[in-house]
């Protein structure tokens, strides 16, 4: 576990948000193609992989400015979730924990964002029991 | 405040001082500020990107407003960081260059050196702030003390460690991060051309115009990557260079150091190569 989180970290987390968008995408995309969800989820997925790639997009700014010490607590956790998603967004049967994923994912992101250390904690928590939720399938 | 130069550098013996050749160093600052030129024009900053995406925001909300209204401030504070950052290593490479050159021509730095203090909205890490601080101070000593050909060596010794840093930063920043920028919207088009294309309620001429708009702007991002990478590789080159050099100064035999010097000029000249291309 890396003692700083310095501005290398913050845009590597940055990185990992683009790609887990990256893969949400592609997952609403085959979706959609296999008419396995409506126009409205499809849209509606898009709106949440957005949100998550302006967040991406704020963390490569703040880590060319500047880095809070309480948002560093929260991206090392950030991390571990990261490489767990992006192992397995694809694979996902259920379409409903696909999409709670990307949400408490993308609340969680605005959260670091904004510098909330509450609502962090908060959603670290929700975002880990969508991830049980996920092991139990 | 201006650092004072250790008094070790007065206690060095003469004869070191005297074997003392300063092409290698006009070679390599002279390289160095011809690579540099290029990074003025990349023509893509982080306020540019955060124009393009506020326009590209417009196109996919499909709304039309007076004026265009793009909230860009913190994208203009990165490129201070940037143009900081740029400065103090042009800076340093011009003094060099000034410095080892016969004519000894003199060099403003009062410009940079202005410039260096709205740095302080840089977070950066302490080394780094020192490094800033100190490539800073060693230009300014070197321009207004009491200039003496043979210390160079030893500012180069002394710039060295800082000089590294500074570079790595600045190269970490347009590659991961201005790039990561870029990849990012990159993204954005692909999920809104790939919509567009699987639009029912769209003729075959609109969705190929979507794919054409779609590939020419991943194409125009690719120019960009291509430059912002030659200038990432340059910055770090050229500080391998300067370690290098200032690492084995005395030792450095004309021709090795040539060689050198040749392999940076090739270098120098595919990323000349690859601007004109670009700009083609």
């Amino acid at each position: 576990m890396k003692e700083r989180v310095d501005s290398v970290f913050l845009s590597q987390v940055a990185d990992d948000f683009l790609e887990i968008a990256k893969k949400f995408n592609d997952y609403r995309f085959e979706k959609i193609s296999q008419q396995l969800i409506s126009q409205t989820t499809f849209v509606e997925m898009g709106i949440k992989a957005n949100q998550l790639m302006e967040t991406a997009r704020e963390m490569k700014l703040l880590s060319t400015l500047i880095v809070e010490p309480e948002a560093g607590e929260a991206l090392q956790q950030l991390q571990g979730i990261n490489q767990e998603i992006k192992a397995t967004i694809t694979s996902l049967n259920s379409i409903q924990i696909a999409f709670d994923l990307i949400g408490t994912l993308g609340e969680l992101a605005m959260a670091v964002v904004e510098k909330k250390p509450g609502s962090i904690a908060e959603n670290i928590r929700t975002i880990m029991n969508v991830l049980a939720k996920k092991t139990e399938e | 405040m201006v650092r004072k130069i250790p008094t070790v550098i007065f206690l060095v013996p003469g004869f070191l001082l005297a074997c003392t050749n300063l092409k290698p160093v006009q070679q390599l600052s002279t390289e160095a500020n011809r690579g540099l030129q290029y990074f003025h024009e990349l023509d893509y900053s982080f306020a540019s990107h955060c124009r393009d995406h506020c326009y590209f925001q417009k196109i996919q909300a499909n709304t039309i407003d007076r004026d265009l209204e793009c909230k860009c401030a913190v994208y203009q504070e990165a490129d201070t960081v940037v143009k900081d950052l740029f400065l103090e290593l042009e800076n340093y490479w011009n003094g060099l260059e000034s410095l080892a050159s016969p004519e000894l021509a003199r060099y403003d730095l009062s410009s940079p050196v202005k410039g260096l203090q709205s740095s302080k909205l840089i977070d950066m890490s302490e080394a780094e702030a020192s490094a800033f601080q100190k490539l800073s101070e060693l230009a300014v000593n070197a321009s207004t003390g009491q200039y003496r050909k043979k210390r160079i060596v030893y500012y180069m010794k002394e710039a060295d460690p800082h000089l590294n840093l500074i570079s790595e930063k600045l190269a970490f920043i347009l590659k991961e991060n201005l790039l990561g920028l870029l990849e990012i919207q990159k993204e954005s088009w692909y999920a809104h051309y790939k919509t567009l294309s699987l639009n029912e309620n769209l003729s075959p001429v609109e969705k190929e115009f979507a794919v054409e708009k779609y590939y020419r702007l991943l194409e125009d991002s690719e120019k960009i990557r291509i430059r912002i990478q030659s200038i990432a590789g340059l910055l770090k080159l050229l500080a391998v260079n300067h370690s290098e050099l200032s690492a084995n100064y005395q030792n450095t035999s004309q021709d090795g150091f040539k060689s050198a010097v040749m392999r940076l000029s090739k270098e120098m000249r595919s990323l000349h190569y690859e601007f004109d291309q670009l700009n083609e």
